[in-house]
């Protein structure tokens, strides 16, 4: 388990003390939560010192919400624990939140754990800085660390003013040595170095500004702090070869924008980064960019779903050098929504990188079965045919993903 | 004018016509004003909010059941419609999910999706106003405030339906993007009230009927508290039952803005 301190106990601690205030009169307590059986089945043998066959996995989410009767204190707990049957490094704990939201007026002040989300298109989310990614629990997917904050938000008819102060900076995670869909060699998330006598307790700052305007959606951001996409130091781990990340002090100037149309969203993200390492250890500054767009289709085929077309193409400035898979890519997509009271719903999306002739075909189906239960179905299959792509180790690791989650 | 330089025949073709037009112009008058004063009947209630029970029904007779909070504010402007706001509580694994509308006259709505696992507020296409709004037998365009300029109307009859004395009109979307043809509106004489409504297809076929029931009076102003949708081409129906009808709550305007989906408890 990554040697994270703060992050068994408190968590704990933090519900105890929830369920405590709760216990004052009239406080509205919500119990929530949900538990998560899954299932991991591969296409293709291994790697020799991976594990064999499939992986089982289960997964516990408790909530806790208390909002004071005036409606201006709420505390939130949610804890996550998985425990993975094959892979050491899956099975782990994380406070997803535990924060206090303060109500003042226009004014909102945030002090704890709590996730962000920044951005607008789809194939990924370059500007979304504020969180670290639970790396272990999608396959390249956007599942994030909680993070300690103080955030200020400031709620006006110009606009929304958001300002962030990061305290602590989380550890990426990473399978382990008997775990698949990861790199070779494999990345140890917990012998971390950093490029920063205060190691993970370097401080973030960051602010945004989403001005309020009719057809365009607009956030400005600015972030200086430790990068949440580290490089990777060769290591020895009983004389196995390992990866070390490496984590440095970034800053980054961020815009995500949208132009809004009747049936068609136009996107755009795009970042300057300064200090961030580069596969090859340097130091760089560099630009990235994600522009695209989405087009529905209400109605598809004269159904009741609606189906929703995706393209997006993927710039990178250190190009082959990038810790970013999304280097010069173009990703395809389609979104397929029933409309059903299942809540049905089909996404299928292919990255195609245009330095290495690679392909990542990911297929994702979600329905909820009866009034509690939700079945999710994901496929992953790589193309990867070049050993110098640094994801090159993933090329066995084709999957599908099967989970089944009760919520109450 | 031209009237007096024509030959008589002319001119009684013209005045038939304008007859014939100018009765055509006078039900659809009458079939507008009753829709004003079912809108003049809503006037001035600022903002509301009410439970919701979404029970849906298919064909074979299961059914499950939807909660979710609906906040209104009222808009008083000429070009866009009630502002709303609807936050779901079950089923559990949707729960915090949360759809903004901002309806406008002539042009596209504007809607946000609020997911609350990834803490995404999404932009969502308004195109399919026809589409079921999430699962229902109720579209989008059923479910999203009722402007009477999204219409243009006509008086059809008085009739009893029931024990209850109504009045007829038939008002065809304008949108060129509904579902529907035209729909036939009952309202109740006595408070000008819809009781009764016949949706018809793109095809002209009824497709489906909400009875509305249950009015009672909140403040000044009615409420039904039961909207049932029968789908006669499917035989799926969908029950809201409403509870708790709160008036005055004193929402903002920036308590319905994209940025306040993410300041939802």
């Amino acid at each position: 388990m990554p040697g994270v301190p703060y992050k068994n106990c408190f968590g704990w601690i933090g519900l105890c003390v929830l369920a405590g205030a709760s216990q004052a009169a009239e406080w509205d307590v919500q119990w929530e939560g949900n538990v998560q059986l899954q299932n991991r089945a591969y296409f293709h043998e291994p790697a020799p010192q991976q594990h064999t066959g499939p992986d089982y996995s289960y997964a516990l989410t408790p909530q806790l919400k208390a909002g004071d009767p005036a409606g201006d204190v709420l505390l939130t707990g949610k804890l996550f624990y998985r425990k993975d049957f094959t892979d050491r490094a899956r099975t782990h704990w994380d406070i997803r939140e535990l924060k206090l939201d303060q109500n003042l007026g226009d004014t909102q002040i945030t002090w704890g754990v709590d996730s962000v989300f920044w951005g607008k298109t789809e194939s990924q989310n370059l500007v979304d800085i504020i969180n670290q990614r639970d790396g272990v629990e999608g396959v390249f997917s956007d599942e994030k660390l909680g993070q300690p904050m103080v955030r200020l938000r400031q709620v006006s008819t110009r606009g929304v003013l958001e300002a962030y102060y990061l305290p602590y900076s989380r550890q990426a995670t990473y399978a382990g040595r008997d775990g698949r869909l990861r790199t070779m060699p494999g990345i140890e998330g917990d012998r971390a170095q950093y490029r920063s006598g205060a190691g993970q307790w370097y401080p973030g700052f960051a602010v945004r500004w989403e001005p309020d305007m009719a057809d365009v959606d607009l956030g400005l951001s600015v972030f200086h702090g430790l990068s949440r996409d580290p490089s990777f130091a060769p290591i020895r781990h009983d004389s196995e070869a390992w990866f070390a990340p490496v984590y440095s002090p970034v800053t980054q100037l961020g815009l995500d924008s949208q132009y809004v149309t009747e049936q068609t969203l136009y996107k755009l993200e795009a970042i300057y980064r300064t200090g961030q390492l580069d596969l090859a250890l340097r130091e760089r500054n560099y630009a990235a960019v994600t522009i695209g767009l989405e087009h529905t289709l209400g109605s598809f085929m004269g159904g009741s779903g609606d189906l929703g077309l995706i393209l997006e193409y993927n710039r990178d400035g250190m190009g082959k050098r990038s810790i970013n898979p999304l280097q010069d890519d173009i990703v395809l997509g389609a979104r397929y929504t029933l409309n059903d009271s299942a809540d049905t719903y089909l996404l299928a999306t292919v990255a195609l990188d245009r330095i290495y002739a690679s392909q990542l075909y990911k297929i994702e189906l979600t329905r909820r079965l009866g009034q509690s239960l939700k079945l999710t179905a994901e496929a992953f299959i790589p193309s990867l045919n070049d050993d110098q792509e640094f994801i090159y180790g993933y090329r066995r690791d084709a999957v599908v993903t099967t989970s089944l989650s009760y919520y109450w | 004018m031209l009237k007096h330089s024509l030959p008589f025949a002319l001119t009684l073709v013209c005045v038939s016509h304008f007859a014939v037009a100018a009765a055509q112009d006078s039900k659809s008058e009458q079939g507008r004003l009753i829709a004003v004063a079912y809108d003049q009947s809503d006037a001035g209630f600022k903002d509301s909010r009410v439970n919701i029970n979404m029970v849906l029904h298919n064909a074979a007779g299961e059914s499950i059941s939807r909660l979710l909070v609906l906040n209104t504010l009222e808009k008083n402007s000429a070009d866009s419609g009630d502002n709303t706001l609807v936050v779901f509580s079950s089923p559990a694994d949707v729960r915090g999910t949360a759809l903004l509308n901002h309806p406008h006259i002539e042009n596209a709505d504007d809607q946000w999706l609020y997911l609350p696992s990834i803490k995404r507020v999404k932009r969502i296409s308004t195109s399919n106003k026809s589409g079921p709004f999430v699962g229902s037998e109720f579209a989008f365009e059923d479910f999203t405030s009722q402007e009477v300029d999204k219409y243009s109307y006509e008086y059809l009859r008085a009739e009893d339906l029931g024990n209850t004395q109504v009045q007829v009109v038939s008002r065809i979307p304008r949108d060129a993007n509904s579902g529907y043809s035209k729909q036939v509106v009952y309202f109740d004489i006595k408070n000008n009230q819809p009781v009764k409504i016949d949706f018809f297809d793109r095809k002209q076929a009824l497709l489906k009927t909400l009875i509305l029931s249950d009015y009672r009076q909140y403040q000044g102003f009615w409420r039904p508290n039961s909207q049932k949708m029968f789908n006669h081409q499917t035989g799926k129906s969908t029950d809201l039952l409403m509870s708790d009808y709160e008036f005055g709550v004193g929402f903002k305007a920036t308590d319905f803005d994209s940025s306040a989906l993410m300041r939802l408890r």
